[in-house]
């Protein structure tokens, strides 16, 4: 075959291609690889690999595929994964769309979830990400500031973008960037603020462009912009923004719209268990979120709204065995670990999903409800070897008690 | 020790890291070489560290 001994020119070993035909060679003790082969093993890798797995192949998956996938790790929330399943359709439609000058232009619709917390917003977008074959990135609003201010600017969630597509602006520029924690940069107060309000508004106004679609200069090695610094520069129009919220206090805004709300000799009382949140959230409007601090600009650049629901009892339970990662699988793969048998009675379950409602933290209070009510049995389990199962009851959850346990040698049932 | 297993194993290897099929979790083959997916990892790493300054390079040039 190729040896490079031949004129002194290095070659590839797979295409015998010559150093100065390829970008990169990378030499190994006696044979070398270029870029381009590199790339095309990288594909039949990738190949092989999905078809190992789900055929996530060249085509593309239908929005009651995606649903389906969604259902396998998100209990309820149907509509909210109705949008997200259509939404990402019409992505992959839009990128591969030919486009010829007399064609209509498709434009992208951004989406802004609403729900309250731990009822799946972020699991939603993470579980979207993973059967996705276009970049995604998934970055949070917390820490973004206006450009000249210390925090990160808002350039650098196209940057995360960039890196998840390794660096190809090409591959980057058709992605879907998930904005988590949108809620945290409302305009804080009605009247604007005396002082400058860096981290609110002053962001909202920074992601408008960039949502909208810009040519965003992008900082290739992150960090703030600064005069010395070399830019990327990224065109925004075709990446489609996915931007989720808590928004804690929008039922109010809501509410006070609806006039649901009364007060005097008149009243209706109201139970609390009558105001279902998720209920309340399915009727918002802009308006709501603009008295909640969202600039009106930036409510005009995402037009499909998604409400998520609360979790109520029965989707909690659910939430708590269905999942392909539920807690209660998790905790019986610890425990599998150990080598013991980890059950569940049904009224501990019930259980753990009424106190997880109690504590309104959504689906993450289940973890902590069974971190601690399993804290003592998982701290002697480690050191006994005679147990081969843990039945979990009521009384566990409930008064701390300690858990069934089924030994090895006498087959004796003992409530220790 | 090593090494004479995995030659009696079989001839199929890497011809980057010597490993044989195996040793590795994939092999790609070409005309007279193999290259193995940790390999492939690798260069990967390089390549995508030399379009992160090719990209950067490219729109400077175009700038001016």
């Amino acid at each position: 075959m190729t040896k490079k001994k031949q004129d002194g020119i290095l070659r590839c070993s797979f295409c015998a291609k010559s150093q100065e035909e390829v970008t990169k060679l990378i030499a190994g003790p006696t044979v070398y690889i270029c870029d381009e082969c590199i790339d095309a093993c990288n594909e039949i890798i990738l190949e092989e690999t999905s078809q190992a797995g789900k055929s996530t192949g060249q085509a593309h998956l239908k929005p009651n595929e995606i649903f389906e996938h969604l259902n396998d790790y998100v209990i309820g929330q149907d509509r909210a994964k109705k949008i997200l399943s259509v939404a990402v359709y019409n992505h992959y439609r839009r990128i591969e769309a030919p486009t010829t000058s007399s064609d209509v232009e498709l434009q992208k619709s951004n989406i802004l979830l609403i729900g309250p917390t731990g009822a799946g917003k972020t699991l939603l977008a993470q579980t979207l990400a993973k059967q996705l074959n276009v970049p995604f990135a998934l970055v949070d609003a917390t820490t973004l500031t206006e450009a000249g201010y210390v925090g990160e600017d808002v350039e650098n969630i196209i940057l995360r973008l960039l890196q998840a597509a390794d660096y190809d602006l090409e591959k980057a520029e058709r992605g879907i960037i998930y904005i988590d924690e949108i809620d945290k940069i409302s305009r804080r107060g009605e009247n604007p603020s005396i002082t400058r309000d860096v981290s609110g508004e002053g962001v909202q106004q920074a992601l408008l462009k960039i949502i909208e679609g810009t040519l965003a200069s992008v900082p290739p090695q992150g960090g703030r912009k600064h005069p010395h610094q070399e830019f990327v520069q990224v065109d925004t129009s075709n990446i489609l923004f996915i931007c989720g919220g808590a928004f804690v206090g929008l039922e109010k805004v809501i509410e006070s719209r609806i006039g649901k709300k009364m007060m005097g000799f008149g009243a209706k009382l109201r139970d609390k268990k009558e105001t279902n949140l998720g209920e309340v959230l399915d009727q918002v409007r802009p308006e709501d979120l603009l008295k909640f601090g969202l600039i009106p600009e930036f409510i005009g650049r995402l037009p499909v709204v998604a409400t998520l629901r609360d979790l109520d009892e029965d989707a909690m339970l659910r939430v708590l065995t269905e999942p392909k990662n539920a807690v209660t699988k998790q905790f019986q793969r610890f425990f599998n670990l150990e080598r013991v048998q980890l059950k569940f009675t049904d009224g501990a379950l019930k259980t753990v999903a009424q106190e997880a409602v109690r504590r309104k933290t959504g689906a993450r209070g289940l973890r902590s409800i069974l971190e601690e009510a399993m804290l003592d049995t998982m701290y002697d389990l480690p050191s006994r070897t005679d147990v081969v199962e843990c039945i979990v009851t009521e009384e566990v959850i409930t008064k701390r008690a300690e858990p069934l346990l089924l030994y090895k040698k006498a087959d004796e049932k003992q409530a220790s | 020790m090593g090494w004479k297993l995995s030659l009696l194993g079989s001839r199929r290897r890497c011809s980057f890291c010597g490993r044989s099929e195996a040793e590795v979790s994939r092999l790609v083959e070409g005309p007279t070489v193999r290259i193995c997916v940790e390999c492939l990892e690798a260069c990967n790493e390089v390549i995508r560290k030399e379009r992160k300054e090719l990209l950067v390079r490219k729109q400077k040039e175009e700038e001016k």
